[in-house]
């Protein structure tokens, strides 16, 4: 049982309290409604180019000595250089070999620094996210280094083309 | 002793509500924050469900091409049916590149009246996921052709460390 004093005290304490009923109300009003508007996805883009017509005829220089050129097929990816294929990496089970894709652009990146231009080019029956992916891990690698990771940009610029369905990439490597 | 016992109960009634406005006003702060930092509405159905991507640019508001499951959608108007489109052999599709043309015109006359504006043929195209490129590059050949040469490939965002 407190005593007198004790209860006088608390009873002082009680009173300088602040009244926040009525901004408890508005947080309680304001909390479901940014939740229901609130997207935790958000949408981001994939910037390409493509030639109209206009600049379709103006374009009949001489192609440049290296094009990088990614070949997505059904069985694998090759990585070309405008010549030959660099690398060429088969499908294990039902997933994409994107690491060593990555890996073997990395390896690129380091012997030409100065170049950012990469083509995808993909068999008509590639799924849309396919190419998506393959987008991705040409832009750019995520590396560890000394334990923290890090995102390096490998070949920014992404443009994407056909490429009619041929006999597996490792074959030609 | 008695009226101190029957007063007890009324001081214990007051509940203590600083964590719990702590909780609040964070919350506030954040949600109010990701809500301003919105800008486009995610049509999340089953016919076009956009794939994933580490991009961090952020889409501008302008014409939009949706390519779902079953049609082919330019500004909320159907123009073409993607099996259709896909059964063709020619690169072009012809309805959608005639609605393309009209958009094309409609944005240079816009682009001729402001005093700034150039037409520079910015579209945004979303795609559902599981649709073969063959698809895409007939979307993508008919646009060009309608001298909208900037494509921006909507996806979703992704964590950056779940790529590699």
């Amino acid at each position: 049982m407190p005593s007198a004093g004790l209860l006088r005290r608390r009873r002082h304490a009680a009173e300088h309290e602040l009244s926040i009923t009525a901004f408890m109300n508005l947080m309680v009003v304001l909390i479901p409604f940014l939740l229901v508007i609130a997207v935790f996805s958000r949408i981001v883009t994939l910037e390409l180019y493509l030639p109209t017509p206009s600049e379709q005829q103006a374009q009949s220089q001489a192609p440049p000595a290296f094009s990088l050129t990614i070949f997505l097929r059904q069985d694998g990816i090759a990585v070309g250089n405008g010549r030959e294929i660099l690398a060429g990496l088969i499908k294990q089970g039902a997933d994409y070999p994107w690491e060593e894709l990555s890996k073997v652009l990395q390896r690129v990146k380091k012997e030409f620094p100065g170049e950012d231009t990469v083509a995808i080019l993909a068999e008509p029956t590639i799924e849309y996210e396919t190419l998506v992916r393959a987008m991705d891990v040409s832009r750019m690698a995520v590396v560890e280094e000394g334990g923290a990771k890090r995102s390096i940009a490998l070949f920014p610029n992404v443009s994407i083309g056909e490429v009619e369905a041929a006999p597996a990439p490792g074959a030609a490597s | 002793m008695r009226t101190l016992r029957r007063h007890r109960p009324s001081m214990a009634a007051t509940l203590s509500m600083v964590s719990l406005m702590d909780i609040f006003t964070i919350l506030l702060l954040f949600l109010l924050t990701s809500a301003t930092t919105e800008h486009q509405v995610v049509p999340a159905t089953d016919v076009l469900k956009l794939p994933s991507s580490t991009s961090e640019l952020l889409p501008n508001v302008t014409l939009t091409i949706m390519v779902t499951a079953q049609d082919i959608i330019v500004d909320d108007k159907p123009v073409a049916k993607v099996t259709a489109a896909l059964e063709q052999p020619d690169l072009l599709i012809a309805e959608l590149y005639q609605e393309m043309t009209y958009q094309a015109e409609k944005a240079k006359f816009i682009a001729g009246q402001t005093a700034d504006g150039a037409f520079r043929g910015t579209v945004n195209v979303m795609a559902h996921k599981t649709l073969p490129f063959r698809l895409l590059s007939k979307v993508l050949y008919t646009s060009a052709q309608a001298e909208f040469g900037n494509v921006s490939l909507s996806v979703m965002q992704r964590e950056k460390g779940a790529a590699a």
